[in-house]
């Protein structure tokens, strides 16, 4: 089903997948044998049901779970084997937004400071000044007020949050964004305002995306292709049109009935 | 559908943060009403104030927040003026919450079946805990075995069914649910809706409901109210605001609403929906 | 509200500032403070005049009197002006709190976060190591120590009590920090590709910083206690006035009436231990955002 068309390098090629929780008997497999790849600049879609293995899929994308197996690779790099420097340039250029945009702000920094540390560690920007400019220009990309980058994250609404961790993780200039559900918390106006920014993105700076979301509609208008998940399998995979339009796999029709319709 | 004795009413609610230059009025004199069995949508902006409006209800807004004026009317008691001994007794058993994040609001230390436990306990005696845990964990469709993890053990969705669960141990009057399907798939999110459709119809649960999700709004709602900068800028009953809105809010929200069939000559794109900003 | 670019840190000082009875304990800490730096000056002057100081004069006449205008706390059983005496004990009761505090609260934040954050073998060690040091009776260890080390026995006093003491410290760091590890926003940080210093110590340790702000508040106390006993085991202070000392030799005479001394050093001691407990304490909720208006 795969690389009849990859012709173009990809970016990033995930190949035989497991990651597994726990030990024996209360071990949890929560991703089984997945294997999928994104190109540059393109949107790669992920739906399935809840608990099926999406988020964690995406965490092993930035090594924040370790497989038990499979291989992932990103550009030349094998992920599981990079260390220090090679890991830390690996994490600028593999961003992730959390499910939980809340639990993801240390809720002792102020979010402008959260984005200039990170600024910091990477060196970007020259100075403080500079790093400061760069949150402004961020908020106000993602539709907030700059000047409310030196609040705290509990005084700020969930939506607010949610772009707020956006902003983070495209501070750095990723090439590759593993974005959890990072539009489940706004309103459709705003929701249509960041798709509009990550699809300028892709353009762009040719920003690729690992894009789960629950929201059938989104993924239909943002992304190209996706893939639909099922008890930690990919159980449909193709493009986004295809696979919505006339899907193949049972659970996939299970889903797509089940979209509230207005 | 309008009831002349609403389980709740709240009329003139202002919530401001800080003060002078950082004066923030994040509700700013809202009114609106629930009836008995009724379910009412607030829609609206990010930062629109629907979350602090809806922690307001029983006094839990955050300790920055202040009540500069209003009346929130719960079954005939006037919540601002309550103890918060008095206040305690209602939230979880009255009136009881769905939080918004889900992830951040379990307590991470404690099993997710104790804290379902905790929610029974508080409030029902003389129930078996055991078995009314079991059946609230499949109500939600959770399966029995996460009983005993802990909340960094679950995934989003399996946590905000936690919530859900949490927040019908103690068969409330009034369910406050803000955005509690986000991280949930459409299927389970059906019978989430069909559960809640099925217990307003039968005990009379009034709901109010917070959602980004017209798909809910429409079809679980009887009335909408929304919100944009802590003001209610349109109400009424579902047909009309989603199908007749007035106000160019409401039109706008309308028009951004992403389709999962777009209709080929889409009067809407992503670009003229933010010039209407 | 908090401004542009200031750190937490910046905005828990504005935030104490605003906050009265903090500010009134901040007051008595630096007054303390100064008593300290005062009595370690007039230690330090006749001790290298080699001549016997104010607050040593004895004079059995005067022994015993109640306070009046001439001696305001008055006298011990030796004739010495207690005020004298209270205020030189500072000195005292100061080092071996706040030294042993620099002693034991380093090592025990730091052994309890790089235990707690890097677990696996480097958790095993500390764990081992602080349950060595938790079995050893702490007197035994102080003791020893303070035999080993010169320094008429107040080194020793401080080695002694400064590295009996992280353990318990270290044991709430460790499972505090176990805590947070496992919270998305440190797991965010990773993503983010910062150093494991920098997410320990700029991110995490903001977050349990009321754990180690407690213990030193509730440590203070305990500290000067020790002394008292170490100085009635005759290892501590020789001499020198020191709060444990007084307390001891008042013990003594207080079913005689002599109410005096030990009702002021008493006293001393309390407001010492309030002043620092109620600064902890606005500290704390300075440190916490959640709990600004
Ligand atoms: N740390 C963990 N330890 C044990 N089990 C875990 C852990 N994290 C996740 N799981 C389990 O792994 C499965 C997959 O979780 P994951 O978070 O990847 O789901 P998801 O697809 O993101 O779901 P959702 O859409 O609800 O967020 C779930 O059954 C969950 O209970
Ligand atoms: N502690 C606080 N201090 C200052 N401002 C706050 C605080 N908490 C919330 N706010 C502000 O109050 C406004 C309303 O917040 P609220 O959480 O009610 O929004 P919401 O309508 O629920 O938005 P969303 O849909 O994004 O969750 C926001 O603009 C937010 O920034
Ligand atoms: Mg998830
Ligand atoms: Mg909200």
């Amino acid at each position: 089903m795969i690389s009849n068309e990859s012709k173009v390098k990809t970016l990033l090629k995930v190949d035989g997948l497991n990651v597994i929780y726990g030990h024996k008997k209360e071990a949890v497999h929560a991703v089984k044998d997945v294997s999928f790849y994104i190109k540059p600049g393109e949107i790669f879609g992920l739906v399935g049901e809840s608990g099926c293995g999406k988020s964690s899929l995406g965490k092993a994308m930035v090594r924040l779970v370790d497989p038990a197996s499979g291989r992932i690779g990103f550009k030349e790099a094998n992920v599981a084997q990079l260390k220090g420097r090679a890991l830390q340039e690996y994490r600028r250029e593999v961003q992730m937004v959390f499910q939980d945009p809340y639990g993801s702000l240390n809720p002792r920094m102020k979010v402008g400071h959260a984005i200039t540390d990170v600024l910091t560690v990477h060196r970007i920007g020259k100075n403080m000044e500079e790093r400061r400019e760069r949150v402004t220009e961020l908020f106000e990309a993602v539709g907030l007020e700059p000047d409310w980058a030196w609040r705290y994250p509990h005084e700020f609404s969930g939506g607010q949050r949610q772009r707020i961790c956006i902003a983070r993780a495209l501070a750095l200039n990723p090439d590759l964004l593993v974005a959890d559900e990072p539009v489940s918390a706004l309103d459709v106006s705003v929701q249509a305002e960041i798709l509009h920014l990550l699809k300028e993105l892709r353009i762009t700076r040719q920003l690729a995306f690992l894009f789960i979301s629950h929201d059938l509609a989104v993924v239909r208008n943002l992304c190209d292709r996706v893939a639909v998940m099922y008890n930690g399998e990919i159980v449909e995979m193709g493009d986004v049109s295809k696979v919505i339009d006339h899907p193949q796999h049972e659970y996939t029709r299970t889903l797509l009935a089940a979209v509230p319709s207005f | 559908m309008m009831d002349s004795n609403p389980i709740l009413k709240v009329s003139n609610l202002n919530i401001h943060f800080g003060s002078g230059d950082d004066l923030v009025k994040a509700v700013d004199g809202i009114s609106f009403t629930v009836g008995r069995g009724e379910t009412v949508a607030l829609v609206g902006e990010s930062g629109s104030g629907k979350s602090i409006s809806s922690l307001a209800l029983t006094k839990l807004a955050p300790r920055a927040a202040k009540y500069v004026a209003g009346e929130i009317h719960f079954n005939g008691q006037e919540m601002l003026s309550l103890s918060d001994r008095e206040l305690r007794q209602i939230r979880g058993s009255q009136i009881s919450y769905i939080f918004q994040e889900p992830m951040s609001s379990l307590n991470p230390v404690f099993t997710v079946g104790w804290q379902i436990k905790e929610a029974i306990g508080l409030h029902q005696k003389g129930v078996d805990r055991k078995s009314e845990i079991i059946r609230l964990l499949d109500v939600v469709h959770l399966p029995q075995r996460l009983a005993t993890a802990y909340p960094h053990e679950m995934s989003g969705g399996q946590l905000q069914r936690c919530m859900i669960a949490m927040a019908l141990a103690c068969s409330p009057d009034l369910l406050v649910a803000d955005e509690p399907t986000t991280a949930l798939d459409v299927t389970v999110q059906r019978e989430i809706l069909n559960l809640l459709a099925e217990l307003s119809e039968k005990v009379d649960l009034s709901i109010l409901m917070i959602t980004h999700n017209f798909g809910i709004v429409s079809d679980l709602a009887d009335r909408v109210y929304v919100m944009q900068k802590g003001r209610i800028v349109e109400e009424g009953t579902t047909h009309k605001v989603l199908y007749e809105p007035q106000h160019e809010y409401t039109k706008q929200l309308m028009a951004a609403v992403p389709r999962l069939h777009p209709k080929p000559p889409a009067s809407f794109t992503i670009e003229n929906a933010k010039e209407g900003e | 509200m908090s401004e542009k670019g200031k750190s937490l840190w910046g905005d828990a000082w504005l935030r104490l500032k605003r906050n009265r009875l903090a500010m009134v304990c901040l007051g008595l800490v630096v007054l303390f403070t100064a008593l300290a730096l005062y009595g370690e000056v007039v230690y330090r002057y006749h001790d290298w005049k080699d001549i016997s100081p104010a607050y040593q004069k004895t004079n059995l006449d005067l022994a015993y009197q109640a306070p009046s205008s001439e001696h305001w706390m008055g006298t011990d059983g030796l004739g010495r002006d207690v005020m004298a005496r209270l205020i030189q004990g500072v000195r005292i009761a100061y080092k071996v709190g706040i030294i042993t505090s620099l002693i034991a609260i380093p090592i025990g934040v730091i052994l309890g976060c790089l235990a707690g954050f890097f677990g696996g073998k480097v958790d095993d060690f500390i764990v081992w190591l602080y349950s060595t040091f938790a079995s050893m009776p702490g007197l035994l260890f102080i003791l020893a120590i303070a035999m080993v080390v010169p320094d008429n026995g107040l080194l020793g006093i401080y080695l002694g009590i400064g590295l009996t003491t992280w353990v318990g410290l270290c044991r709430l760091v460790r499972g505090e920090v176990i805590k947070h590890k496992e919270q998305t926003y440190v797991q965010a940080a990773k993503a983010l590709g910062l150093g494991s210093g920098r997410i320990i110590f700029k991110h995490i340790l903001p977050n349990i910083s009321h754990v180690i702000i407690v213990t030193f508040s509730l440590r203070f106390p305990a500290a000067v206690g020790t002394e008292v006993i170490m100085s009635f085991l005759g290892i501590g202070v020789q001499g020198e006035p020191s709060w444990g000392l007084m307390i001891d030799s008042a013990r003594m005479r207080l079913w005689q009436g002599m109410w005096w001394e030990m009702t002021f050093v008493t006293l001393a001691v309390f407001l010492l231990v309030l002043a620092f407990n109620l600064l902890g304490d606005a500290l704390r909720d300075a440190l916490d955002p959640r709990l600004n208006d």
